[in-house]
């Protein structure tokens, strides 16, 4: 059967034609040939239209109503970007590559992987880093096909954002860096997960803990007031510290030796005295209860004449959720903030404000970055603690380090 | 091909029609069919080629 094949396709192209004129068969296949190609490319225009992505009704139900309330859909000039402006190359081999890459959202749109709108929302994420990625590798070229900083007159701009593009111009700065969300809606960041914690995850279930040794939370984890872990009584903050007293199958002991204001149920506790940096929140039903807590030391905070208790409890968790040192987690935090702050603006040095002023200046920026809820906290967490309390730099060695606060949010 | 040449069916006197019929029943296989098919494989081989390049070495073009 194989050879037989073979050999009818052998014949085909190696066997002379007998009755046709060499003249007519290569006419025929010139012709044959055009058509062919002028097919190929009416396709690959075809598909390049904006109806053709819209034939799909995740296109239709989901991007096209964020597309329209956008200025990139209806605005003064009548300019208008289509689906395939912004999201296929330009370029012949990148746009074959991106054409076959369809093949997945073609399956996508076979099994209904965001069949739904809930789907989709729960799938965005996914789909927005892989675009952003995208368009940061080439520079926010499909962008640039039609904006240019060269040809922006920056003078007409906001007041503010004349600041930020001037900036922007001069490094040129890709476009994508700053303008995410810009034609469709931002994917919801809350409970998104950031890559990098999983390395922090396999750090923590390759770490050995010792009895007595101090370690560090990989992430988030709840704390419970049993061993077998069923009595939640409150959660860990990322990077909290805490000493081992022992360790089973699928539990741990810890003890947490924090503080906390001596102030209504005194359920957030903090890393260092008199500074905000949250490490643990328990419920209220527990934190005031003296069989779980004990206070060691009662101390006023001068600078806002508040009593903050020295406080300690031993509490169960789960294994696998500790490392032996923060610097795995100050590196990938250190790294979040290099580069998602800098893509606007000059990110300030971690010591440039204390422990206690970062929570606003971060709360008030951090809109702005792709970073979800956990990198955020992580990150806010590295800041404080490499702020001008613990850090001597030109703008942390003040007298009053480690006394008092100078600044408050 | 020397064998196929002896039992060619134009050697065989009065054949010649069916000869033209299977010549041109050929022709428009490969033209029509054929080529165009391995035209398009080849140019969706080429860019899952370089998809997949892509993904495992090159990252997203630059």
């Amino acid at each position: 059967m194989i050879r037989k094949t073979l050999r009818a396709t052998r014949d085909l192209f190696l066997k002379p034609s007998v009755s046709i004129g060499l003249g007519i068969l290569v006419t025929g296949g010139f012709i044959a040939g055009a058509v062919s190609w002028q097919g190929f490319n009416t396709a690959m225009e075809q598909t390049n239209k904006e109806e053709f992505c819209l034939s799909c009704h995740t296109m239709r139900d989901n991007m096209l109503p964020e597309l329209q309330k956008t200025v990139h859909w209806s605005n003064r000039s009548g300019v208008r970007a289509e689906c395939q402006d912004c999201h296929v190359p330009h370029e012949f081999t990148d746009k074959i590559a991106r054409k076959m890459q369809a093949s997945r959202e073609v399956w996508g749109q076979i099994v209904g992987t965001i069949g739904t709108r809930e789907k989709f929302e729960e799938h965005r994420i996914v789909l927005a880093r892989r675009e952003w990625a995208r368009m940061e590798a080439n520079d926010s070229r499909e962008c640039r096909n039609c904006h240019d900083y060269g040809d922006m007159d920056i003078n007409l701009m906001r007041p503010t954002s004349q600041v930020a593009m001037r900036a922007a111009a001069e490094r040129d700065e890709s476009c994508i860096s700053c303008h995410k969300g810009i034609a469709h809606h931002l994917p919801d960041l809350k409970g998104s997960h950031n890559p990098a914690f999983d390395t922090l995850v396999s750090a923590a279930s390759s770490t050995r803990v010792q009895a007595d040794g101090a370690y560090y939370a990989v992430l988030p984890h709840k704390i419970y007031a049993d061993p077998g872990l069923t009595q939640e009584i409150g959660s860990l903050e990322v990077a909290a510290k805490v000493r081992m007293l022992e360790s089973n199958a699928d539990a741990q002991r810890v003890e947490l030796d924090l503080w906390r204001k001596n102030k209504g149920f005194g359920r957030v506790w903090y890393s260092n005295f008199g500074l905000n940096i949250t490490s643990a929140i328990l419920s209220k039903e527990v934190s005031r209860d003296e069989t779980l807590v004990s206070v060691l030391d009662t101390r006023e905070d001068p600078a806002t004449g508040l009593e903050w208790q020295n406080v300690k409890a031993e509490v169960w968790m789960p294994t696998d959720s500790l490392i032996d040192s923060p610097e795995e987690i100050w590196e990938i935090a250190r790294a979040s903030y290099n580069q998602q702050c800098s893509t606007c603006h000059r990110q300030p040095e971690e010591a440039h404000f204390g422990a206690n002023s970062w929570p606003a200046q971060f709360g008030g920026m951090v809109g702005f970055t792709s970073m979800d809820d956990d990198t955020a906290k992580m990150v806010l967490k590295y800041l404080q603690k490499h702020s001008s309390d613990f850090i001597e730099t030109a703008h942390g060695g003040d007298p009053t380090k480690g006394v008092i606060q100078s600044a408050r949010p | 091909m020397s064998a196929t040449t002896t039992d060619h069916p134009a050697s065989r006197a009065g054949a010649r029609p069916r000869t033209v019929w299977r010549d041109i029943g050929s022709f428009l296989l490969l033209a029509c069919v054929i080529l165009p098919v391995v035209m398009f494989g080849a140019i969706a081989a080429y860019g899952f080629f370089i998809w997949f390049m892509q993904i495992l070495f090159w990252g997203p073009p630059t």
